[in-house]
């Protein structure tokens, strides 16, 4: 603690101070881009998946077969392979191919598969007699997975979102690789490259109070939800 | 409580026969699993009155849970015709279905309860979904009165997860009571509960029927629901109805095995191999067992005047439909004249006598 506060402390005497306020902004413009945008793109994903699977509310088996194929082959890519190999499918989208812009395209792309699984387990968990008693009054099937299905998982959803925020951190990080700024690049730059362990370290720290902020945010929100 | 549901149009025991309200017509139902095809419903064909409490019993597997689901169509028939209201389901789409679907009220074993709701808010769910009652406060308000009906005005702002398993199965015989359905189905809905809080279910099941004049349908495996509550019966084995009838007249007549094997674990009236064995060796005299056929039985009566000593040496006498049912084992002493003489005073009053053998 002392020692990630001392990084601070000499960050700041060493004259980076602004380069890191402006790291921590673009960091926090591009988690937040690609959670709004992936997260919502998930969330569709997500339920699509539960819904198509066997005996789900809108069965259909090439549906689930092609969506679950997608998620499969795109999540377990490591993020900067897949930052670079779609280079000019994000040049074709954005027009950029480097900068924040260029960055948030493959981040949603990931999000959304990730956000898909994390969706898709939380409804997996939810009592199937809930469906049924909401089939049973007359709701429709749209309206069982929408009104009644999602309020039910809420706490998971929660949690799993607060989860996913570390792993587009984590992703926004590596896309300093394609000059996206933020914490990543601040860190390589000014701390690696130059040999200034503190300045690493302070980009650290800052993650580190981010992290646990969302983290207990999320928990307890989900706290507040769940009333198992 | 005046608008909860539609006034019974004819009550079930008065002169005009009431009108049908649910009607299968051979209807078959076969489910393919990976592990082959399972004929769930097997050519059922039987009819529900309005206001009746219509019971439907039998052995896990035996496709009473669904038939049952065959009613509000949560599962499709492969064939034969189901008429609700008249109203024939298997050709509605799903709109239509939805539409009938709130106008039939369901209970689970488990409940199945909305977690994240409050209990005022599961009761009200089905206004909102139905879209009648427009105003928030309006639908809380009917809720309350419900929430009043079944006697848990208090929880109305808990979460189901702070309540009793009888308390949430109030919740849900109020949250499906909320559109003011004139059938509702029970599936299993006391299973879960232990025998004080199952009485109290049925109690209030049995005042939905009579208050609110709701046709209740209910699905159980066991015989003492049955024999608590319904007007009639229908027991199921491997997807068929083995018989039907008023509970009264099955439980007295019971000709299939399945049947008696029910009403044998609800009463344990009659002495099995090894009790009749001790019996023997413990009683002196005949042992006969004599079964009621709608009354009580006269003991004092059929034994007056004679020497005859009757001692009660097993069984149960319980209430069937309000009528006495069930069956006495009774060691006879005496000249074999005058216990022959007290047998048919108690064949005349009504009663089914049968010896059990006499003792070595």
């Amino acid at each position: 603690m002392t020692l990630l506060l001392v990084a601070l402390e000499n960050t700041w005497r060493d004259g980076y101070t602004d380069e890191l306020v402006k790291a921590i902004g673009q960091t926090l413009l591009m988690v937040a881009a690609t959670l709004l945008v992936g997260g919502l793109l998930g969330l569709v994903a997500g339920l699509a998946l539960y819904a198509t699977r066997r005996g789900g509310l809108f069965k259909n088996r090439p549906l689930f077969l092609a969506l679950n194929f997608l998620v499969n082959t795109i999540r377990p890519i490591p993020f900067i392979i897949f930052l670079t190999a779609v280079r000019p499918l994000t040049i074709a989208v954005t027009g950029h191919s480097v900068g924040v812009e260029a960055a948030v395209f493959p981040m949603v792309i990931v999000c959304t598969m990730a956000t898909s699984r994390l969706v898709e387990q939380s409804l997996v968990g939810t009592d199937p007699g809930i469906v049924e008693a909401g089939r049973a009054m007359g709701a429709s099937r749209l309206h069982v997975l929408v009104f009644i299905l999602i309020p039910e998982a809420l706490a998971p959803l929660i949690l799993g979102y607060a989860f996913l925020f570390i792993g587009v951190l984590d992703m926004s990080a590596m896309a300093g690789a394609i000059g996206a700024g933020g914490l990543g690049t601040f860190a390589l730059s000014y701390g690696y490259n130059k040999y200034n362990d503190y300045v690493t370290w302070a980009s650290l720290a800052i993650i580190i109070v981010i992290v646990q902020i969302v983290q207990a945010f999320g928990n307890s929100l989900a706290r507040r939800v769940l009333h198992k | 409580m005046t608008h909860a549901a539609p006034a019974p149009a004819t009550a079930p025991n008065s002169d005009q026969p009431a009108p049908e309200i649910i009607r299968f017509d051979s209807v078959f139902k076969t489910f393919r699993t990976r592990h082959g095809e399972v004929e769930a419903v097997k050519d059922v064909s039987l009819t529900i009155l309005q206001g009746e409490v219509f019971g439907v019993i039998g052995y896990s597997g035996a496709g009473k849970s669904t038939l049952v689901r065959l009613i509000n169509a949560l599962e499709k028939a492969d064939s034969g015709r189901i008429e609700v209201n008249g109203q024939e389901v298997t050709s509605l789409g799903e709109r239509e279905l939805n539409r009938l679907r709130s106008g039939i009220g369901m209970i689970f074993q488990q409940f199945n309860l909305f977690s994240a709701r409050t209990v005022i808010d599961n009761v009200a769910y089905p206004l909102k979904l139905n879209g009648k009652v427009k105003s928030a406060a309006a639908r809380h308000a009917r809720a309350m009165e419900l929430l009043e009906f079944v006697g848990i005005e208090d929880k109305a702002h808990a979460y189901p997860s702070q309540l009793s398993g009888g308390q949430k199965q109030r919740v849900g015989i109020a949250r499906a009571l909320a559109s003011s359905p004139g059938i509702l189905l029970a599936d299993e809905a006391t299973s879960a509960l232990d025998p004080e809080t199952t009485r109290d279910v049925l109690d209030l099941l049995g005042r939905v029927n009579r208050e609110l004049g709701v046709t209740v349908v209910i699905i159980t495996h066991s015989m003492s629901v049955v024999q608590h509550i319904c007007d009639k019966v229908a027991v199921m084995e491997d997807g068929a109805v083995v018989e039907s009838g008023p509970t009264y007249q099955v439980f007295a007549h019971a000709k299939h095995p399945a049947t008696r094997q029910f009403i044998a674990t609800a009463l344990k009236d009659k002495p099995r191999e090894d009790t009749v064995a001790r019996l023997r060796a413990n009683y002196s005299g005949r042992l006969v067992l004599v079964t009621t056929g709608g009354s009580g039985l006269p003991l004092g009566a059929a034994t007056q005047g004679l020497d005859v000593g009757a001692e009660i040496v097993f069984g149960s006498i319980t209430e069937v439909e309000q009528q006495p049912f069930g069956s006495l084992t009774i060691a006879f002493t005496g000249p074999d004249v005058q216990i022959a003489t007290a047998l048919r005073r108690l064949e005349a009053a009504g009663a089914t006598v049968a010896e059990i053998g006499e003792a070595p």
